[in-house]
């Protein structure tokens, strides 16, 4: 079957008869009803300071899967709940960003440079408008890239790459992770290597489970989902207390609205603010697109472009940082253009993009029957099952996005009492919600000891500046890793060089120095 | 002679982790970096770990090198970590020991079986039973949630564990209700 021939199968697997199920005797499709539903948890959770889209995929898995199951027809429901969260909460980050100031997610904290300023002079509803426009737009943009590029780059991966360049790829992709991320690339080295060191143990070829000193606790190797929510989760929850304990509790703030702000966007302002969503939006997807990188630079990097162009061709109007509409623009559609090409790299080559799609991969991970990379693109005369769930994936996507442009925005206007929820009563409240669904997930009390362990480590890293995004996707890659190179050894009839002595595999192992030579460099003069 | 500064005993603590990472690959992997196996050479199991162990020390060097301002894992944030660990630790071993303490108290003084004769209750044969795979879950929750919303506030107010209550019972609404297959901490080790 040819690769278009799935975009009906795609959308039947969403939308057909098979999929939906009967309530109050009407039958309806559940995969759009769970995106619904992540849509405006999402929604819920981005405009909750302290709460972020992971921490809901987090707690959400477990309860999903066990409502699911692990077979086949778990996969689009549950991915579909997710990707709804993801969405959502890219959107509901701006709320609390122009109302209070507080950015609910880190991505949205260059909107409250100008969404705020906008607000205390009482055009929130308009900046908040604004922020809807943009993310919608800039998301939109994002997802047809990854649904016209994510193809392309399996197919090519798959036609051209042999299993040396394969492990040269992996090899750059950890390299360009640890080069980027954090404040330096000896940090993001470590914590590569940290995350490796973690997926080898417990592993192996031999009878004997390595670097597990004879212990039976860690013959299994260490529980994946308690691993990546120990890092990431409960070491952002861990520090967040240990900030609160340390700068005591913030008073809840007043919303910054009066009563003439109608909110609408005249044509001026849109043909204004056009040129800056375009621009972040490509800023954004080209960003997502790489993996490992999130959309904070996203939105810095398309926050930063936006106000040079408007310095430089509007200098007598507002500048940037002092209540431009057009900032709140280019931040808003930057951010949320990362989210859907951050899937590229995950379903492209089962690389994940970001801690988003870090739980999008432990849910296919943890059902089954779908393991993400270049092969399950692959077509023949058979309908290839993993090909049906991808396009069935993108459908999900598409009706959120449609969800986005329709209802978004008037949740978006509701939600700003959420911000009065205190993040200190909060925290715990996700902590507990983390620990029992990992309890569910492994039903042992080890799990969670482990959970708290993993999570003791995010926290170390944070203090130390070292980002725990490196660490998780190394954990994540360190198997495919080392088994791709056992088979390239093998299938190289043992060759010592392999990754050295085939153009392509040669030229991934020589950008991967290059980049860590050049951005060690590079950010050694960014040093104060 | 100047302090040594906060990212120089980082540095040393990183070096000496991947030293002794590196050591515990060569030791305790099974196998060498390769293998001999039937006339060929195979990588062996130690390899990937050492690899990973590199990657720590070239990262410590290429940080130490780097310099820059001292990172912020201080004495506070420690005894912060500490004590958060400490609370959920005193949850964790209510969670698993309250719900067996309250059927051997329910047993001793009759309420649930042990008397007359009968062979005394074990938790374990309650462990899906309400209110008892409750007990452990409810307590242990409710002290993990109130004693950290208390040291945020700086005070203990009994407030904050009717919170961590209301909180737990959320939780058990949450999880356990809806399904009959999912255990509650701690009722899958017991």
């Amino acid at each position: 079957m040819e690769l278009l021939a799935y975009i009906p199968l795609g959308i039947d697997a969403v939308f057909g008869p098979a999929s939906r199920i009967s309530i109050l005797g009407v039958a309806l499709p559940l995969t759009p009803l769970m995106v619904l539903a992540g849509f405006v948890l999402g929604i819920v959770v981005g405009a909750t300071p302290g709460l972020a889209g992971p921490m809901a995929m987090a707690v959400c898995l477990p309860i999903l899967i066990s409502i699911f199951g692990y077979g086949a027809d778990a996969l689009l429901p549950v991915l579909g709940f997710l990707i709804g969260i993801m969405k959502g909460a890219t959107l509901g980050g701006a709320v609390p960003a122009i109302l209070f100031n507080i950015p609910g997610t880190p991505d949205a904290y260059m909107t409250t440079l100008d969404g705020h300023p906008m607000a205390k002079e009482g055009k929130a509803y308009q900046a908040l408008r604004i922020a809807h426009l943009s993310s919608v737009s800039g998301d939109t943009f994002s997802d047809i890239v990854l649904i016209v590029g994510a193809a392309f780059i399996a197919v090519a991966v798959e036609e051209w790459l042999d299993l040396p360049e394969k492990t040269a790829l992996l090899i750059f992709s950890l390299s360009f992770i640890a080069a980027v991320i954090g404040s330096s690339v000896g940090k993001g080295l470590i914590a590569i290597g940290l995350g490796l060191f973690t997926a080898f143990i417990g592993t192996g070829e031999e009878f004997y489970p390595r670097l597990t000193g004879g212990t039976a606790i860690l013959a299994e190797g260490i529980p994946i989902a308690a691993a990546i929510l120990g890092v990431l989760i409960v070491g952002e929850i861990f520090k967040s207390l240990d900030d609160i304990r340390r700068e005591g509790i913030k008073p809840t703030l007043a919303p910054q609205r009066t009563a003439g702000d109608s909110g609408k966007l005249s044509w001026s302002l849109l043909r204004r603010l056009f040129p800056h969503i375009g621009r972040s939006a490509l800023v954004g997807t080209a960003i997502g697109a790489l993996p490992g990188i999130g959309s904070t630079l996203a939105a810095t990097i398309g926050y930063t472009l936006g106000a040079k162009i408007h310095a430089r061709k509007r200098p007598f109007e507002r500048p940037f940082g002092k209540g431009a509409p057009e900032g709140v623009a280019a931040t808003e559609a930057a951010n949320s253009s990362v989210s859907g090409a951050n899937l590229i790299p995950t379903l492209s080559l089962g690389i994940p993009g970001n801690t988003a799609a870090v739980f999008l991969i432990l849910a296919m991970d943890s059902i089954g029957g779908f393991n993400p990379g270049p092969s399950v693109f692959r077509t023949s005369a058979e309908i290839n099952p993993e090909l049906v769930i991808v396009f069935g994936l993108f459908t999900s996507m598409i009706f959120a996005n449609l969800l986005n442009w329709t209802i978004g925005g008037v949740f978006m206007r509701h939600i700003g009492i959420l911000t009065r929820v205190k993040k200190h009563i909060l925290l715990p409240i996700v902590l507990l919600l983390t620990m029992t669904a990992t309890y569910i997930q492994y039903t042992r009390l080890s799990a969670v000891v482990f959970l708290l362990f993993f999570g003791a480590l995010g926290y170390a890293m944070r203090k130390l500046d070292i980002s725990p995004l490196p660490f998780v996707v190394a954990f994540i890659l360190g198997n495919q890793l080392e088994e791709t190179a056992r088979q390239a050894f093998a299938a190289t009839g043992g060759d010592a060089f392999f990754l050295f002595n085939r153009p392509v595999a040669a030229a991934f192992m020589l950008l991967s120095l290059i980049t860590i030579v050049v951005m060690s460099r590079q950010r050694s003069r960014e040093i104060p | 002679m100047p302090p040594i500064g906060r990212n120089r005993i980082a540095s040393l603590a990183f070096l000496v982790l991947g030293a002794g990472l590196l050591a515990l690959s060569l030791l305790d992997s099974g196998s060498g970096i390769y293998e001999i196996s039937r006339r060929k050479v195979v990588i062996g199991d130690a390899l990937a770990p050492v690899v990973a162990c590199t990657f720590i020390l070239i990262g410590t060097i290429l940080d130490a090198l780097k310099g820059g301002k001292d990172h912020s894992l201080d004495r506070t944030g420690l005894v912060n970590l500490g004590w958060i660990l400490g609370v959920i630790l005193a949850g964790l071993i209510m969670m698993r020991w309250a719900g067996p303490l309250a059927v051997d108290l329910a047993t001793m003084v009759g309420i649930e079986g042990g008397v007359d004769g009968e062979k005394a209750l074990e938790y374990r044969t309650l462990r899906n039973t309400p209110p008892w795979k409750y007990i452990g879950f409810f307590l242990g929750s409710t002290l993990i949630i109130g004693a950290l919303i208390s040291r945020s506030e700086r005070r203990l107010l009994p407030r904050h564990l009717w919170l961590g209550a209301l909180a737990a019972l959320c939780l058990i609404a949450v999880y356990d209700l809806p399904f009959d297959d999912l255990l509650l901490p701690p009722n899958g080790d017991v």
